[in-house]
């Protein structure tokens, strides 16, 4: 067999390839197939990599914490959709400066923890705090199994949501932003109970469905979270 | 569900497994790789109304999955590579299946990433040659010579392990 033929099966072309060519359809082309067909099966079975359990399910979580859509705008719509989004901001920014009412931000909190909680696979502490640097937040300590973490849009901030198991029940913890308005109070929708706490003139707040780990975890983020200042 | 969602959800149960496998090795890192297809997927599924064919949303996401790889390194320069992945385990008590193994994962981490990415194209995703020339924005031949030369040295590592157990 010539070079160029077995350089052309060594690239992955094909022996129907190499009949369209017309290569003669010799017993020494045919076991040269066979060797880098076998080759490839080798190669494909050591590139085997487990997936993570819960990974799908945290990919079909995405449109959870991003709800916004971008609908395709025709280009000459775009001036008339840019003065309504003008309109749209300063509307936004009026109602910034009025109090805000908390109940909101537990409703959001609430609805977001009940899309991944069944999340489960361990995450170490080393990729939890590369996550928290981001955010100027450090744990120093063990505060649980940590199975989740990750910038979340709630409420048109960026919030940092961890889920840390206490006794075998997920708790969300979610990081609020330093610059955030939001005033937090306790509050509960049957299930889910919901409960704030103040680190370092930062604001954080505990969702979980059991007021004792609640408290657990809040204790042990006072003692192990801490904040950039 | 919206229209939009059901899209998003049958996308991600079809292609979330072999994209996974192509982002490790690509990346090699599985930390890092569950990241960039994270970010991937959420790019996705924001402008999921630009994707106009389904049959092309395997291509669609390795371009958003290539894009987002090569925006980590403009944000910051990694020391890779900690391949968690690699080992199996102790080199004594390996079967020759595993040692071969372990060394194609091994040796597939050396390959530099132009000659690494085209074979994982070939052999993960099952792209052709002209997918892997339209993809990567390469000339055919330079694409026939990679997968040529990436599998010569596969191939040159899986016979000298079998040379050397033997």
């Amino acid at each position: 067999m010539d070079e160029i033929t077995l350089r052309k099966l060594m690239s992955g072309v094909s022996a129907d390839e190499l009949k369209r060519e017309n290569q003669p359809k010799s017993p020494e082309l045919e076991a040269a197939r066979q060797e880098v067909e076998n080759l490839d099966n080798t190669i494909k079975k050591a590139l085997d990599v487990s997936l993570p359990s819960d990974f799908e399910a945290r990919l079909l979580a995405i449109p959870d914490d991003e709800t916004i859509v971008k609908p395709s705008v025709p280009k000459n719509q775009k001036p008339i959709i840019y003065s309504l989004a003008a309109s749209v901001v300063l509307a936004v920014l009026v109602l910034l400066l009025q109090p805000r009412h908390d109940q909101n931000f537990a409703v959001s909190a609430f609805d977001h923890a009940s899309h991944v909680h069944s999340l489960s696979s361990p995450i170490s502490y080393n990729t939890v705090n590369q996550q928290l640097e981001a955010f100027g937040a450090k744990l120093e300590g063990n505060i649980g199994q940590v199975v989740f973490v990750k910038p979340c849009r709630l409420k048109n901030q960026s919030i940092m949501h961890l889920i840390v198991q206490v006794n075998d029940a997920p708790v969300s913890v979610y990081l609020l932003p330093e610059q955030s308005n939001e005033l937090l109070s306790s509050s509960q929708d049957g299930k889910l109970i919901g409960v704030p706490m103040q680190n370092q003139s930062r604001q954080v707040y505990l969702v979980g469905e059991d007021q004792a780990n609640l408290q657990q975890a809040k204790q042990k983020l006072k003692d192990k979270l801490s904040f950039q200042i | 569900m919206s229209t939009n969602r059901m899209r998003y959800e049958t996308l991600v149960k079809r292609y979330h497994a072999d994209l996974y496998k192509y982002a490790c090795w690509l990346i090699g890192d599985t930390s890092i790789a569950q990241d960039v297809l994270q970010e991937a997927f959420l790019r996705a599924w924001k402008s999921i109304d630009s994707l106009q064919d389904d049959k092309s949303a395997k291509a669609w996401f390795i371009t958003i999955i290539r894009r987002e790889n090569a925006r980590r390194f403009e944000r910051k320069q990694f020391d890779l590579v900690d391949i968690d992945f690699i080992h199996i385990e102790d080199e004594k008590t390996m079967s020759d299946q595993q040692l071969i193994t372990t060394e194609i994962r091994e040796h597939m981490m050396m390959l530099s990433e132009e000659y690494r990415e085209p074979l994982l194209l070939q052999i993960v995703l099952g792209y052709s040659t002209v997918e892997i020339s339209q993809t990567l924005s390469l000339n055919q031949k330079t694409v026939l010579t990679r997968l040529y030369r990436a599998r010569n040295q596969l191939c040159h590592v899986v016979n000298q392990t079998e040379k050397q157990r033997s």
